[in-house]
């Protein structure tokens, strides 16, 4: 097992600049995901990564094989590199064992039944031991993308990607087969970069996120850091809810319409009296500032809606003497409607330039 | 070149409307020299029109009976193209979309005149009645014989077309036609518009049926001017006017040709109507297989029937020509898929001037009157290979270089279907280029090579002109022999003939249509 080390890769298409200048360094069995929106070059990447698109500048390597520069791409099927794209893609002409054996060579290891073996055994891996006789337009989604899984794990990557694997799914069952392949992946200790769009499978999955924003790699850390720290009030919004409130700074402190709200500055150096931006996650504001002493923010505001969401609500509170802020509550012991509350702020928030 | 094609390998990668591919060298070389043998039969004809200098062509162009051919051609093409499209289409509708009792029995009917030549429609026509002659005729008989051509093609395109599409352009306020043709139109154009060039091709090149109806068109008057007067300087005039209109046909089509997105949701299913309904859209299937297959047909038979006809005919004659038949439509095929193989995987795949030459070369033949390519082969033959002459292998030839363009087609769109996706996959999955082709392209394609293969198969069967001229001595086919006896008015001689090619020709048919209900069978 070897890391995946991307090095200042640019990768074009046609004219336009998809990839700029992206740098990641993957360890051996990490599961890392490539989050960004529609169009960020999130795929580009990874079919960079995979052999199937040229790299315009920059290197790719897995452990000391360097696997792409520019005008020199070593071809896919000598990468070691799996490949899970979007839709499955199963070879239409051919049973779900074919397709999960396709990589594993009648010749060498896997002669007659040891080949058989090891197709049962991938079936069984992700659970579609009873189906290897089936044609592929015979599978439901998700039976679809196990088999792209089994199919792609069969010789043994160095590598595996996975293109919005379960994107075409509906929510229920992305939510169970993503949790089931992340434990699979681990489990088998394949390296996994995972691109998607969705927030939530980056964070829950992952070890670590990279955030891809207009083809530049704009943050990558665990998950904690890119929700709790993240690098840019861009990234603070993609990736969550926010509440933005205009501000001044005082001595690690921004002043605003929630009082003086502890913060911390993010890609500059403010002074004592400059404009800032203050931002927090919804969560962090909290009603009970009495159980909550030393935060020496608060505020009090009205209830003005709420909407609930089953497990948590978000609550809308009018200031008294300002804006509105959203607050994300466990729908435990809920307000309502119109009742006065008192707020506080429960961790240091983040603190950005004005613009 | 272990980079050659990545880029378009991945169609769907967004922002990838151009695909900026490199193609590799190795498959331009291999369909150059495809497109160079292709070319062979109108390089000799340039050569030909050469000898004869500019001022005789520019004389021979001006005559009022040459203005005439080229006007009878022009005509008898676009009319047998208009409705040849329009009733393929309908056809092609009411078979997809219509739950149609027996629709599997249906579609073979649909692509029986396929097996029928268009000089056989005509002799079934004329056995019945003697007297018909001219436009109409010739008009309403190639069309019902060209039908299949663009019925079997857009058929295809219409189980594969989505059904979603249309029904958002129903929730959006358009009626169902106006539904069909913003949202499926698009989607069954190219199919439509391919299967309309080979039409329009046809009825540019046909000779049998025209010269039968006695309706002068370009191909009659090479063949007068070859045959009558001997003045081949003439006839490859001619034929070079009517190879330049086959390159308008083909420019026309390349211009009207888009990349349709491939929708990927699905198909309409065929839908129950009441029987009124039904009795009235079954005559648009039935009308050309009736006209092109039926009608003939029971002209041939109650000739073959008369006790005279059944008493002459000599058994070991009729099997000979039997075999004949077969064999060479057997090599043809092997050697016009293999020809047009190369082309067909680059055209596919790939864009550009030359690519776009090569095709256009490759789709030549057809646009080749049979009697040309023969009397350039004889020459050619002649002239650079004469160990060759009037051997098998230039006959074979002959045809492979006319019904090329029908492997073609059908190969380039089996080729083109191949999600490129698939490819990449194979490629991750450890497979080289050269692997990933015939592990998952050539599977996968493979339907649409036995049917390109089928299609040559049928057309050699039904050729005449190439075949009088190309023949080796002592070889006759079935077409040969039906010609021979019709020249001179004996029907009921050539009747067993006609039968048996009729019967040759209808089993390629009958496995083509099989093959595609098979298809629809497994969506």
């Amino acid at each position: 097992m070897s890391d995946l080390v991307v090095n200042r890769v640019s990768v074009t298409h046609g004219s336009t600049l998809a990839i700029d200048d992206v740098s990641l360094s993957i360890h051996s069995g990490e599961l890392v995901a490539v989050l960004g929106p529609s169009g960020c070059g999130k795929t580009t990447l990874l079919l960079a990564i995979a052999g199937l698109l040229p790299v315009r500048s920059g290197t790719i390597s897995i452990g000391d094989r360097e696997i792409s520069r520019a005008g020199r791409t070593v071809a896919p099927e000598k990468r070691g590199v799996g490949w899970v794209p979007q839709e499955a893609s199963l070879f239409p002409h051919l049973s779900v064992g074919e397709n999960i054996g396709f990589a594993v060579s009648r010749r060498g290891d896997f002669s007659g039944a040891s080949r058989a073996e090891r197709i049962a055994e991938l079936a069984n891996l992700v659970g579609l031991s009873d189906l290897t006789g089936r044609a592929p337009n015979q599978l439901s989604g998700g039976q679809a993308q196990r088999v792209a899984l089994a199919r792609a794990l069969a010789p043994r990557p160095d590598l595996l990607l996975l293109d919005e694997p379960f994107a075409a799914l509906d929510t229920q069952l992305r939510t169970a087969l993503r949790r089931e392949v992340a434990e699979l992946l681990r489990a088998q200790g394949t390296t996994s970069l995972l691109v998607t769009h969705d927030q939530e499978e980056a964070l829950t999955l992952a070890d670590r996120v990279a955030v891809l924003h207009d083809g530049r790699l704009v943050q990558f850390g665990t998950p904690e850091e890119i929700y709790q720290r993240p690098a840019s009030d861009w990234v603070a919004s993609f990736v969550g809810d926010v509440v933005e409130l205009p501000g001044q700074w005082r001595a690690g402190r921004v002043l605003c319409a929630l009082g003086a709200v502890e913060a911390s500055a993010v890609g500059f150096t403010p002074a004592d009296g400059d404009a800032v931006r203050l931002m927090l996650r919804p969560e962090w504001i909290v009603p009970r500032p009495n159980l909550l002493a030393s935060a020496a923010a608060g505020a009090d505001a009205r209830v003005a809606a709420i909407s609930y969401a089953g497990h948590d609500a978000m609550i809308t509170a009018d200031l008294v003497d300002g804006p509105s802020v959203l607050m994300r509550m466990t729908a435990v012991e809920l307000p309502e409607v119109g009742d006065n509350i008192r707020l506080a702020v429960q961790r240091p928030g983040l603190a950005f330039a004005a613009t | 070149m272990l980079r050659h094609g990545t880029a378009a390998l991945l169609g769907r990668v967004p922002v990838s409307a151009a695909p900026s591919t490199r193609t590799p060298l190795a498959l331009i070389v291999v369909a150059l020299v495809s497109a160079a043998v292709a070319a062979i039969p109108l390089a000799y004809l340039l050569v030909r029109a050469g000898e004869s200098g500019l001022t005789s062509i520019i004389d021979t162009l001006a005559r009022e009976r040459v203005v005439e051919y080229a006007a009878n051609s022009l005509g008898l093409a676009a009319a047998t193209t208009a409705t040849a499209l329009v009733l393929g289409t309908a056809v092609a509708f009411v078979l997809t979309r219509v739950q149609v009792p027996f629709a599997r029995t249906w579609l073979l009917i649909s692509a029986l005149p396929l097996a029928v030549p268009s000089y056989l429609a005509g002799y079934g026509w004329l056995v019945s009645f003697p007297g018909i002659n001219g436009f109409a005729p010739s008009w309403l008989l190639l069309t019902a014989v060209t039908v299949p051509y663009v019925t079997l093609p857009v058929a295809a395109a219409l189980r594969g077309a989505s059904g979603d599409l249309e029904g958002v352009a129903r929730t959006l306020g358009r009626g169902p036609l106006r539904a069909f043709f913003v949202a499926t139109w698009p989607s069954i154009r190219p199919a439509a518009i391919a299967g309309s060039l080979l039409v329009a091709l046809y009825a540019l090149s046909d000779f049998g049926l025209v010269a039968m109806m006695r309706y002068p068109t370009l191909t009659w008057g090479i063949n007068s001017a070859y045959s009558a007067s001997f003045d081949r300087a003439q006839a490859a005039t001619l034929a070079l006017l009517l190879v330049v209109l086959a390159f308008i046909v083909v420019a026309g089509e390349r211009a009207a040709r888009r990349q349709v997105p491939r929708a990927t949701a699905r198909a309409v299913a065929p839908r129950p109507v009441n029987r009124p309904v039904l009795l009235a859209l079954l005559p648009i299937v039935a009308v050309a297989p009736l006209v092109g297959v039926g009608v003939p047909l029971l002209g041939l038979l109650s000739r073959l029937l008369e006790a005279a006809t059944v008493r002459e005919i000599d058994v070991p004659r009729l099997l000979g020509a039997v075999s004949s038949t077969v064999g060479v439509a057997v090599l043809a095929a092997l050697l016009a898929v293999s020809l047009a193989m190369p082309i067909a995987a680059l055209a596919a795949r790939h864009r550009g001037r030359l690519v776009a030459a090569i095709e256009s070369v490759g789709y030549l033949g057809h646009a080749l009157p049979g009697i040309v390519v023969g009397l350039s082969l004889v020459f050619f033959s002649l002239a650079v290979v004469p160990v060759l002459y009037q051997s098998l292998a230039v006959l074979v030839f002959a045809y492979a270089v006319l019904f090329m363009p029908k492997a073609i087609g059908t190969m380039r769109a089996g080729l083109g279907d191949v999600p490129p996706r698939l490819v990449s996959v194979a490629r991750t999955l450890g497979m080289s280029p050269l692997q990933a082709w015939w592990r998952v392209t050539v599977p996968l394609a493979l339907p649409s090579v036995g049917i390109g293969a089928l299609l040559v198969a049928i057309a050699t069967m039904k050729e005449l002109p190439a075949t009088l001229l190309l023949r080796p001595t002592g070889v006759q086919t079935l077409a040969t022999e039906l010609w021979n006896r019709t020249v001179v008015f004996e029907f009921g001689a050539a009747a067993p003939y006609a039968a048996l090619l009729v019967l040759v020709a209808a089993v390629p048919a009958v496995i083509l249509s099989g093959v595609r209900s098979a298809a629809k069978e497994e969506l």
